[in-house]
């Protein structure tokens, strides 16, 4: 089944283009093209190669202005899907709407869409300002408002001055607000970002990571961004799309992600989880109460739960409490030992013994850690554990 | 840089491993082209002088074989870029399988000897052969393809593919397909996106197999001899006629020299643009 939709001007959505003048070929289109539905609409997307799947069924809704990060490990189908939404590898079933419009008959040099690359793919034998005037070119757009738009974009990412420089010349921070800028130049109707800060060191990913945001925001441009650095997806993103094996795991904003994981792969990709093994104990008025292989008892919301299932228990290590033993007070706890400590500035992460099963235990530093072989117990918030069938 | 310190009798002796070639070097190419350009300075007689090098360039038939030669070299040079491009594109880019298999069937005409290979041309071009049989079986024209400077062309062109297509299979490995998929996303359809992102950056390629190309094209001794006869002489089989034929060593001698050159004038050229591309992108001033 095919999807056309006849395109409706709503009401106006009131976008703020910071950019000037967008393309003659589409400034018209554009004011008219302003809609309530979602900016970019994905149905059941799959793609098959010979034998093996992809990406299974992918289906996705973001609104405009809208920053989407699809998070997994290598292998998930998450760079796949992204260049499907390119156009750059075709999918062998399945929608793409953009900004109303269905896109899966348009070739992708039609597609309006900005792209950046993992290793910024800037072209080597242009200058600075002619890689970002390239789209531009393309579009046919005039000498003196391309001329205009260029030192804007260029501005805005902050490489003014630097419109002569050969790529080469150029550090990898720098490489990669081109490669920005060149997709940004366009107005294009939607960003992908493929895995844009790997190439960066730690400190600069960081800073850069926060430019991107600030700029999307600023520019409003729905923005799809593949990232398997779960701290990337959690601090930029407004949804992210948890994928695993080609299929979606799990897609929330980041605290539902992080709070509410909906399997033990999501709880454990995402931040550190301990998982535990454990047997419903009882269940009454929708909270079950499940025994921890230590014997002690995890009280954990459980509506579909009954007696004697065997569950994974969750818990983040900032979630569990150290004491000294025997300080167990209301809450529920565990005692166990010391076996490691990792010093980590703020926080020190000790993973503790309990009947032969390691919990990491993610607690603020003290001005003497725990000894190695310390007796201590584990305290827990009512609650804190998540169950997983 | 260290090797300025050390004293240079030092360095040739760290050089070593490099005096085989060298010694190999000198003893089979520079003797005997010293031996020649001797040879082409004198006449039979043992006199010194410069009529082998001036009769040669006085005599329009000579400059019409040189200018024969030239072309040759040219279009053979084209055709197999013309050929090769995508040939290194499937190599390179395309499905392992094909990757394999193509590659295979490059590098094959390397493995045949040219003497058969130039007598499968024949075969298949001569006024009788396969492809005139098949145009007039269908009521078409012969065309003369033997015994001028297209069947030498075409000959050619198939001996020196795997050149040009491993050099542009290089140039193109060394190409991040993702230059081309962001052209594409900004908006270049695929020919547009041929001659203004990946046409530059294979300018070091197409040099390298043009080079590699028309030097081989033009000193050719085997397929000229065989396919282009001695109506579509060439420098290299008119230097064979004048040394064993003729006998006249003195112009053999000044025609070789001459060959020789015009490949170092396409080499000095080559060497000059690569020099001043890496020049030009390593340091610009800003």
């Amino acid at each position: 089944m095919r999807l056309f939709r006849v395109s409706m001007p709503g009401p106006s959505d009131s976008t703020v283009r910071l950019l000037p003048n967008s393309d003659h070929s589409e400034s018209a289109a554009s004011v008219q093209e302003t809609r309530t539905g979602p900016a970019l609409e994905i149905t059941d997307l799959t793609k098959r190669y010979d034998q093996s799947v992809a990406v299974d069924s992918f289906s996705l809704k973001a609104g405009r202005g809208e920053l989407v990060a699809l998070l997994g490990p290598s292998g998930c189908g998450k760079t796949t899907t992204l260049r499907m939404i390119a156009g750059l590898v075709e999918p062998t079933s399945g929608h793409i709407i953009l900004e109303g419009r269905p896109v899966d008959r348009v070739p992708i040099h039609r597609r309006n869409i900005g792209m950046v690359f993992q290793q910024y793919a800037l072209f080597p034998f242009l200058s600075v300002f002619d890689n970002v005037a390239y789209g531009l070119r393309e579009r046919r757009v005039r000498k003196d408002e391309l001329r205009g738009r260029v030192l804007k974009m260029l501005e805005l990412v902050g490489l003014s001055g630097l419109e002569q420089r050969r790529t080469a010349q150029l550090s990898g921070g720098q490489q990669q607000r081109v490669a920005l800028a060149r997709a940004l130049v366009i107005n294009p109707a939607l960003l992908l970002l493929d895995e844009p800060l790997s190439n960066l060191d730690t400190k600069l990913r960081e800073r850069v990571r926060g430019e991107i945001r600030d700029l999307q925001r600023r520019l409003n441009i729905t923005t799809v961004f593949v990232t398997h650095d779960q701290d990337e997806a959690l601090s930029i993103a407004h949804t992210i799309v948890v994928m695993r094996g080609g299929r979606i795991e799990q897609i929330g904003s980041p605290l539902e992600i992080y709070q509410r994981p909906a399997s033990t792969f999501v709880a454990d990709f995402i931040g550190a989880c301990n998982l535990v093994p454990a047997r419903v104990a009882a269940v009454e008025d929708g909270v079950a109460k499940c025994q921890l292989v230590s014997g002690a008892l995890a009280t954990v919301p459980g509506d579909n739960l009954r007696p004697g299932d065997g569950v994974t228990l969750a818990i983040r290590p900032e979630k569990l409490r150290l004491g000294p033993r025997g300080e167990g007070g209301a809450s529920e706890g565990v005692s166990g030992v010391v076996r490691s400590a990792s010093y980590l500035g703020a926080r020190t992460s000790y993973e503790i013994d309990v009947a032969s099963v390691i919990l990491r235990c993610d607690v603020q530093s003290e001005s003497t850690p725990l000894r190695i072989g310390k007796a201590v117990s584990i305290t827990w918030e009512q609650g804190a554990w998540q169950a997983f069938q | 840089m260290a090797s300025v310190s050390i004293a240079r009798p030092r360095r040739l002796l760290l050089m070593w491993p490099l005096w085989p070639q060298a010694l190999l070097l000198f003893a089979f190419f520079v003797v005997p082209v010293l031996f020649i350009g001797f040879a082409s300075l004198h006449d039979k007689t043992g006199v010194l002088t410069a009529r082998n090098y001036l009769s040669f360039v006085m005599d329009p038939y000579n400059r019409a074989v040189i200018a024969r030669t030239l072309l040759i070299g040219i279009s053979t040079t084209a055709l197999t870029l013309v050929l090769g491009y995508p040939l290194a594109r499937a190599i390179v880019r395309g499905p392992r399988a094909a990757r394999w298999f193509l590659s295979a069937a490059v590098l094959f005409p390397l493995l045949t000897s040219s003497i058969i290979r130039s007598f499968g041309w024949l075969v298949l071009l001569a006024n009788n052969g396969l492809l005139n049989d098949a145009l007039h079986s269908v009521g078409l024209p012969k065309v003369h393809l033997i015994f001028n400077s297209i069947g030498v062309t075409v000959a050619l062109a198939q001996v020196l593919l795997p050149f040009m297509v491993l050099s542009l299979a290089n140039a193109l490995t060394n190409i991040d397909p993702a230059i081309e998929d962001a052209a594409t996303t900004l908006g270049s359809p695929p020919l547009r996106r041929f001659f203004k992102v990946t046409l530059p950056m294979l300018v070091p390629g197409i040099l390298a197999g043009s080079l590699l190309v028309f030097a081989i094209a033009i000193s050719a001794f085997v397929t000229p001899a065989l396919i282009g006869g001695p109506r579509a002489e060439v420098m290299a089989t008119m230097i064979y006629t004048d040394a064993t034929q003729v006998g006249n060593i003195g112009a053999a001698s000044a025609a070789s020299l001459i060959l020789l050159a015009m490949t170092l004038m396409v080499v000095t050229l080559y060497y000059r643009v690569i020099f001043s591309e890496s020049h030009d992108s390593s340091a610009r001033p800003v």
